[in-house]
């Protein structure tokens, strides 16, 4: 099919295989392996992305649903050569092990900040409750989530 | 998926012309929370996606004629947040937003775990509970029915080849009041060991009418016994006896060995957490109130 949409903030058109799954799509055809596969059934949060404005695991999302949509991974969050406010809080807090999980810990908290610029810890919680850590824990991830949140005020907030 | 036809209806109309010419191998795309592990645990031979994720129809949510009409694929992230089904729904309001995690309830639809049927799932409960029905569209036109009629007592779904579950109509009823709590292994992303809904008007500070529905212990939901016993804390103990006793009686009538290898502990775990899931509702029926 004939697919159109918005990658990282640019639009795109190409011909693709609705049925294929997005996360395939992302890893194989747009070359963007940030987004990582982890359980490929919904329960780990590893291939989270943002499909217009929400979290969505990527694993199951079928490329057709992207159609007319706008599609962030999190190649797509540094700008102009700089890292985005999470990211950077995520090496401030240390809130990284082996790194498996945090593309989709960080796009969770993305969404979460878009919609809600000042969360609660429980908000916090909430939005990474489906995104899972084998080593770091979740510690430093929320204490990201939180610096994240204050860094974008200190900024006046921040489009992405 | 390669090879596998994909149809994306924009509108209502055109997805009724879809209909008639379907493959025999067609699978119906909502969310895709369940079906796409489904696709990939099974391998099934489907020959074609047929997804409602584009028609604006299905993503509504109107009041009609003393009626709230909720589109099939409104997201249990959007009906948590919607202020006529917090208002009037505050149970369903509440269910939605417990349900799995956040990238779920952004994508699962409400229409979507109805046609799934888990015996565990949160929506059928409050659907029963509500009295609401459900919008089938077929080649034919359209046909009503109530949850009753949708779901047999074996846990399968009134739903022919070739229909689709557009909408799902909750009666308004201005003085209800209503709650959902659910007993599962974790406090977030998880899922149902028992879920309880209830329902009630008060009166001079004291509930009345009162209703409840149980789901996870039984194919499809199941009334809760006595329920008029949820009308204060002073007769917990009595109504959780009376729905362990109904889970025990549903678990003794089972011919079918259950599907995963349980303990006999394990298989009396439902029957022992019944006390423990009443007293929740009870707290939850209490803070409605306040």
């Amino acid at each position: 099919m004939k697919l159109e949409f918005t990658l990282n903030g640019r639009p795109r058109t190409m011909e693709a295989d609705g049925s294929k799954r997005l996360l395939d799509f992302i890893r194989e055809d747009l070359h963007l392996t940030g987004t990582k596969e982890g359980c490929g059934e919904g329960e780990c949060g590893a291939c989270t992305v943002m499909l217009n404005g929400d979290a969505v695991h990527s694993c199951l999302t079928m490329v057709g649903q992207l159609d007319g949509g706008e599609l962030w991974t999190v190649e797509g969050l540094e700008q102009n050569g700089e890292l985005d406010a999470i990211q950077k809080a995520f090496i401030k807090k240390s809130a990284v092990q082996c790194g498996f999980c945090v593309s989709g810990m960080v796009m969770s908290i993305k969404a979460l900040l878009l919609k809600n610029p000042n969360p609660t810890p429980d908000e916090v919680k909430m939005a990474i409750a489906g995104n899972i850590c084998r080593c770091t824990g979740y510690r430093e991830v929320k204490a990201a989530a939180q610096e994240a949140a204050q860094a974008q005020h200190g900024e006046g907030g921040e489009a992405l | 998926m390669s090879g596998t036809a994909y149809l994306q209806p924009d509108t209502l109309e055109e997805l009724q012309a879809l209909l008639p010419s379907l493959p025999e191998k067609t699978a119906v795309l909502a969310g895709g929370t369940d079906l796409m592990p489904k696709l990939r645990a099974r391998h099934p031979d489907y020959s074609c996606i047929l997804s409602l994720w584009k028609i604006p129809q299905l993503r509504a949510v109107e009041e009609q004629e003393g009626w709230l009409k909720i589109g099939a694929m409104v997201t249990h992230a959007a009906a948590a947040r919607d202020p006529r089904i917090c208002r009037w729904f505050r149970g369903l309001s509440m269910a939605c937003s417990h349900v799995g995690s956040q990238q779920i309830r952004n994508k699962g639809t409400l229409g979507g775990s109805l046609v799934n049927a888990s015996p565990a799932g949160d929506i059928a409960p409050c659907v029963v509970l509500y009295h609401g029905e459900v919008e089938l569209l077929g080649a034919g036109g359209t046909r009503r029915l109530t949850m009753d009629q949708f779901l047999s007592s074996d846990g399968r779904i009134d739903l022919k080849p070739g229909e689709i579950l557009t909408a799902i109509w909750l009666p308004i009823d201005e003085a209800l009041d209503s709650c959902f709590v659910k007993l599962g292994s974790r406090r977030e992303v998880t899922i149902a060991q028992i879920s309880l809904c209830a329902a009630w008007h008060t009166e001079d500070g004291t509930r009345t009418q009162i209703r409840a529905v149980a789901g996870a212990i039984d194919r499809r939901p199941c009334p809760f016994p006595n329920p008029q016993l949820l009308a204060d804390q002073t007769q917990a103990e009595e109504a959780a006896q009376g729905l362990a006793q109904k889970i025990q009686e549903i678990r003794l009538q089972r011919t079918r060995p259950p599907k995963l290898k349980l303990t006999p502990a394990e298989q009396l775990y439902k029957e022992r957490a019944a006390k423990g899931v009443v007293y929740d509702l009870l707290d939850a029926m209490e803070a409605a109130n306040h």
